[in-house]
């Protein structure tokens, strides 16, 4: 560990030493006090990066025992829920179909139907990444269509709207495609988890994909013209790619797993959401599709090291009551009208997540909104879902998502133009998750 | 004349490649892939990307920078060009490879506050023909380094196909006495490129051609 993170490490400890000295504010126990406290410090962790997220999640669970707040079988048995199952469950799913080479299969096919002009190839770089992020993480989307778009991209000059429009809409459209299902990103099943074990509000995977899809469905052409304006592609022709064989057996047996696993999770909602996605991990192995040494591989343990963390403080909160005294401190302030509480609540959320990981973003920003929400009578279903989906935004900054910084490694696009790029695209994605919570969603009985 | 033509993902110089093939004998271009970088794609995406998908988004970037050096050198058409390609913190691969390659020049199209610390005088281009160049002279205290500069200047002068002036702010008559022998002095800042030491260089002047010497 470097000097500059050590000192970030002490001021985090800092901080959550000076809750222990503050007076117990009125209204507020010693163990919400410290929750409190835990938040923040969970917070300047996430954001400061003094630790890797998962090593920052497993101190968060490690600490309410020291402090006294919560015995440790009760805060690890946090972690004991099906969400990290379900994610258990998704990674490797994931890994079948990059072994498989399925990915491949579906970019050529997208590929080559979007390849009559430069403006219509954007349109299908953004369609391929969203419908591939449904069922993999977006950042794995990312890393496994880089080398395939970069190599359609290969003979574009670096500089060149045409260069920055594809590498751009390659990380847009794997983050607007990240909501849509649980699949897609962790904060989306740690928010159904959130819900079941705090309201006792059970999202099945259909009730999300419902509440969820159009937002991505209607996010994809606002930012097809968002990035096709500001960088007007030159013209283009894609370079042919190779005839694909014909499909092999593996990549048969993964699509009629993934398929399988899909039909499950939309139609038999007495399973929740793991059982679905475990069986599909099995079946993979019972096909001989993936080795133990492919899912050793394949494992992103920090982000679910970083959920136990998450786990810990949403419930850590709402156990101590410390959500519900900061709900209505913050109503005191801002007043009780609940679209302007909801327009504030996704303003900060995309703030934060445009300065650290999507999923930190959600775990600190859900206890805060569910509570508020629970406060003031608002549907505490949908001020998460659009905290959930404005969590997975970041369309701005380097950091906003690793997707940013991946694509912006091969050097089509300078920091300037993905900020100006994602600053209406954020704005724009609030717009609409706002509409959605305030029109829609009503529309189809959420409350 | 030899140069080095450092490239960055965030400075590419396109306008110092075109002035080189003119200016230059030899062109080292620097391709630097920005070390923070990688390290930045490791912080932000090892806690969520499975290993494999890490090593294969590292390689690729790598390999597409290698590529584009490689385009960059094509592009210059030159015989004399070498290309150095580093993964490395920006500021210490410039001042690694002056210290290896010992350029006359160090050309690049964007002024770069961190590239004064270095001692090779740095052209900075904006493009455009170059017809006249002033050199400001703010002090003739140090006469010997203000002819070899002089020197210097005439060799990329004459390059060019431009005219040297010299612009001495004080005007007082002994400096213009001692400076007259030297070259044709002006009475204010003229044509396309600005000569100054380093001790005299005005922030000002940063969107024109400058040669800080």
């Amino acid at each position: 560990m470097n000097e500059k993170k050590l000192a970030y490490l002490l001021i985090a400890l800092l901080i959550l030493a000076s809750f222990y000295f503050i007076p117990t504010p009125n209204g507020l126990s010693y163990d919400g006090k410290m929750m409190l406290g835990m938040l923040v410090f969970a917070a300047f962790l996430f954001i400061s990066e003094a630790l890797p997220l998962g090593m920052a999640g497993l101190l968060v669970m490690a600490i309410p025992p020291v402090l006294g707040i919560f015995p440790p079988q009760e805060v690890f048995g946090f972690f004991g829920n099906e969400a990290v199952f379900f994610l258990i469950g998704a990674f490797i799913l994931a890994a079948g179909v990059q072994k498989s080479g399925m990915h491949r299969r579906i970019a050529y096919h997208l590929l080559r139907m979007f390849g009559r002009s430069s403006r219509l190839y954007i349109l299908g770089i953004l369609v391929l990444a969203s419908s591939m992020s449904f069922i993999i993480s977006e950042h794995a989307v990312v890393a496994l269509l880089l080398p395939i778009i970069g190599a359609s991209l290969i003979a574009v000059e670096k500089g060149s709207n045409m260069g920055k429009a594809g590498m751009i809409s390659l990380t847009y459209g794997a983050t607007a495609g990240s909501v849509a299902t649980l699949m897609g990103g962790a904060r989306n099943p740690y928010t159904v988890a959130y819900l079941a074990e705090n309201y006792g509000i059970h999202v099945s995977f259909a009730e999300w994909l419902l509440m969820a899809l159009p937002i991505t469905l209607i996010m994809l052409p606002i930012l097809w013209l968002i990035i096709t304006t500001l960088h007007r592609p030159e013209k283009f022709v894609p370079p042919k790619i190779e005839g694909m064989q014909k499909m092999g057996k593996q990549e048969g047996i993964v699509l009629a797993i993934i398929l399988l696993t899909l039909a499950i999770l939309l139609t038999v909602r007495s399973w929740g959401i793991a059982v679905a996605v475990i069986i599909g991990a099995v079946l993979l192995f019972v096909f001989n599709i993936l080795s133990w040494k492919d899912i050793e591989r394949s494992m992103p343990w920090g982000v679910i090291l970083l959920y136990g963390g998450a786990m810990t403080l949403g419930k850590g909160l709402q156990i101590t009551g410390a959500s519900q005294w900061l709900a209505s401190s913050i109503i005191a302030v801002v007043g009780e009208n609940p679209y302007l509480i909801l327009l504030i609540l996704l303003l900060i959320t995309v703030l934060m997540t445009e300065t650290m990981s999507h999923a930190a973003a959600v775990a600190l920003m859900l206890p805060i909104g569910a509570g508020i929400a629970s406060a003031m009578g608002m549907s505490v279903l949908m001020v998460s879902m659009a905290i959930a989906i404005a969590g997975g935004f970041g369309y701005a900054l380097l950091m906003g998502t690793p997707g940013n910084i991946m694509t912006y490694g091969t050097g089509y696009f300078r920091q300037k133009d993905i900020l100006k790029t994602g600053m209406l695209a954020d704005a724009a994605g609030i717009a609409l998750v706002f509409l959605m919570a305030t029109v829609l969603w009503p529309l189809m009985g959420v409350s | 004349m030899r140069c080095l033509i450092p490239i960055h993902q965030e400075n590419y110089a396109n306008n110092s490649l075109k002035r080189a093939t003119q200016l230059c004998d030899e062109i080292t271009i620097l391709y630097i892939l920005d070390k923070k970088l990688i390290e930045k794609v490791q912080s932000e995406a090892s806690y969520i990307l499975p290993s494999y998908a890490l090593d294969n988004v590292e390689e690729f970037i790598i390999n597409i920078h290698r590529q584009e050096a490689e385009k960059i050198k094509k592009s210059v058409g030159k015989e004399s060009v070498e290309l150095r390609f580093v993964v490395g913190e920006y500021y210490e691969s410039v001042e690694r490879e002056t210290l290896r390659a010992s350029p006359d020049l160090l050309m690049c199209d964007s002024y770069l506050r961190g590239l004064l610390s270095i001692g090779t005088p740095i052209w900075i281009d904006r493009g455009g023909k170059i017809k006249e160049c002033t050199l400001v002279i703010n002090s003739l205290k140090r006469i010997k380094k203000l002819k070899k500069s002089v020197d210097f200047l005439n060799r990329i002068c004459e390059r060019l196909g431009a005219e040297l002036y010299l612009y001495y702010p004080q005007g007082d008559e002994e400096g213009i006495a001692a400076l007259s022998p030297l070259g044709t002095l002006t009475s204010e800042l003229r044509g396309e490129l600005i000569a100054v030491f380093r001790e005299g260089f005005n922030t000002l002047w940063k969107g024109r051609n400058i040669l800080i010497l």
